[in-house]
């Protein structure tokens, strides 16, 4: 081993000997001249909602989230933003009882980074004239429009205060029976899908019910059609393997629950399976990263027995459903033994319910194999008026993704 | 120094010389977990020892200790098991514990030789420890000159009032 015979320069103490202590301080002299650039990359690293709480540092970290070059270090940057869900918000006692709105300003989530309830930035990107219903969500991105019709569509980052007017979709949809969006996560894209059969007439001349947007061609465009003997009943879709998993009836041989999926891509309907796992209730479809899961409640036959929630992942291989987990009895009795809505990030599925006035859940870690409860959100009705909480049914990440 | 991997004749090694000219050698393989050094190998092969000049012996030291555990981290061997996620992320956790005028020195080589996983690992040591911090301790650690008039200020505080929360 050869050592150094020259003496060192600056501050720099012997690094295989460190003799500072845990937590010192770092060093003004020293940091106050990292390049801006590595500082700013530094920066890039903190933790969702730090970034924001050091925006009065200065203009220049002020502007940073709208910053293109400072987005692409945070999106390449390893630790993602944490997931959060479920969504909840706040909906006003002074929003008439009928409006299916919520109070822009109020939303939070349960952080799964921190592990506990995160306020989120209100939606000031949003002013009078736009609805104000959750459509559907994706990542950092939401869909808002009226409850009842898609003529008002925008797609906000409500992170980085941006938003986007869609256009007029072609078709005149009610409600689509499916709606969902997906995010490529390479290029940070999106495509929002309508689906649906319910309310056209099959076979009608140019019969079409799927329609796409694109936010790259900005446009919409209506696509593949769904057998006409089909309906679909799941409102929430499972995204994965750029396809778009949901539940349909076969309307003419009275056959419940077939799993259906959209091709992103070659943009076709097709049918996957008729042997949905079966319980006393319709089940959740959900997709993770390429998995395909379902959470079944079932009944159990005897009554000295419990009802219990399964989980399952759909394998594509020998085309069955495996049953993965069950939601432990105890949590499942904590959520008032009734799924009222799932919702999945990557590693995180959350399934909540209601109980006693409040929502509860209870998430499961794939990688983990591994049931948690997720403690009920902290509700402090001293502090504002009354609200009642609306559970969303799409989880956010934040990002500082475009729009 | 030496940094003695596998007895692997076949690799090939390369000298490289710090700011206060102390010489190592290490494979090929760990000094292309660096980009920058990497196109110099390609560009001058591996006879000629490479300066790096702006990185002093006792930090490329610590960067060439990282660059050679992470690149056994790729190798396999058949008598040894694989070594986990969850034990490399345990020895960068230890890595990166160091004095934070170390983690700044480190922070600039790890820029300068353009190793993206170091440079992440140190990144985010220094973002967990200003994390916490107020704006007030921020602008008097960074010396940054708080530009805001107080209107403006009082403008970003409620916008911000939420992350507070």
């Amino acid at each position: 081993m050869m050592e150094s015979t020259h003496q060192h320069q600056g501050t720099c103490c012997n690094p295989r000997n460190p003799i500072h202590e845990a937590g010192e301080e770092l060093l003004p002299v020293l940091w106050s001249s990292l390049p801006t650039e590595l500082l700013e990359r530094v920066l890039a690293f903190l933790p969702f909602p730090n970034l924001f709480r050091l925006r009065t540092v200065c203009k220049r970290w002020n502007s940073l989230p709208h910053c293109s070059y400072f987005r692409q270090i945070r999106a390449s940057a390893p630790n993602q933003w944490g997931a959060c869900l479920p969504v909840l918000f706040c909906k006003d006692a002074a929003i008439d009882a009928e409006d299916e709105g919520w109070n822009s300003d109020s939303w939070s989530a349960y952080d799964t980074a921190s592990c506990r309830w995160l306020r989120l930035p209100p939606l000031t990107c949003l002013d009078a004239r736009h609805p104000k219903y959750l459509v559907v969500g994706s990542g950092g991105l939401l869909c808002i429009g009226d409850f009842d019709s898609t003529e008002n569509l925008v797609v906000c980052n409500p992170v980085t205060r941006c938003l986007r007017e869609l256009p007029l979709t072609i078709k005149q949809w009610a409600e689509p029976d499916v709606t969902a969006m997906a995010i490529n996560k390479r290029t940070g894209g999106y495509k929002l899908v309508l689906a649906g059969n319910r309310h056209f007439k099959p076979g009608s001349p140019g019969y079409r019910n799927t329609e796409i947007y694109d936010s790259s061609s900005k446009a919409w465009e209506t696509v593949g059609d769904i057998p006409v003997n089909l309906e679909l009943h799941s409102q929430e879709g499972a995204l994965c393997n750029n396809s778009l998993y949901c539940l349909a009836r076969d309307k003419k041989h009275g056959i419940w629950d077939i799993l259906v999926a959209f091709d992103l891509g070659s943009r076709k309907w097709s049918t996957v399976c008729y042997n949905i796992p079966y319980g006393s209730r319709t089940p959740h479809v959900i997709g993770s990263h390429d998995r395909i899961l379902a959470v079944a409640e079932h009944n159990r036959v005897t009554e000295t027995t419990d009802d219990c929630v399964y989980l399952f992942e759909y394998d594509l291989k020998s085309t069955k459903w495996v049953k993965l987990s069950q939601l432990p009895n105890d949590m499942y009795h904590r959520i008032g033994k009734r799924v009222i809505a799932c919702t999945v990030d990557g590693n995180y599925i959350c399934v909540t319910g209601c109980a006693g006035k409040q929502w509860c859940s209870a998430m499961y870690r794939l990688s983990l194999n591994k049931w948690e409860q997720v403690p009920v959100f902290p509700h402090d009705e001293s502090k504002g008026r009354e609200c009642e909480l609306l559970l969303s049914s799409s989880p956010f990440r934040p990002s500082l993704g475009s729009v | 120094m030496h940094f003695q991997g596998s007895p692997n004749m076949a690799e090939k090694r390369v000298k490289l010389i710090s700011s206060d000219n102390d010489e190592f050698e290490v494979d090929e393989a760990v000094a292309f977990e660096s980009e920058t050094l990497r196109n110099m190998i390609q560009d001058t092969g591996t006879n000629v020892p490479i300066s790096i000049p702006n990185v002093s012996s006792d930090i490329l030291a610590k960067v060439l200790e990282y660059c050679s555990y992470h690149a056994e981290t790729m190798e396999t061997h058949d008598d040894k098991p694989p070594i986990t996620d969850a034990q490399i992320r345990e020895w960068d956790a230890d890595f990166v514990d160091v004095h934070p005028a170390t983690l700044y020195s480190l922070i600039l080589a790890a820029n300068y030789l353009n190793i993206k996983n170091l440079l992440d690992l140190i990144c985010q040591a220094v973002a967990n420890n200003i994390r916490g911090k107020t704006a007030v301790e921020i602008r008097k650690i960074l010396h940054i000159q708080d530009d805001f008039t107080y209107e403006e200020e009082m403008e970003i505080r409620r916008e911000t009032k939420w992350a507070f929360d």
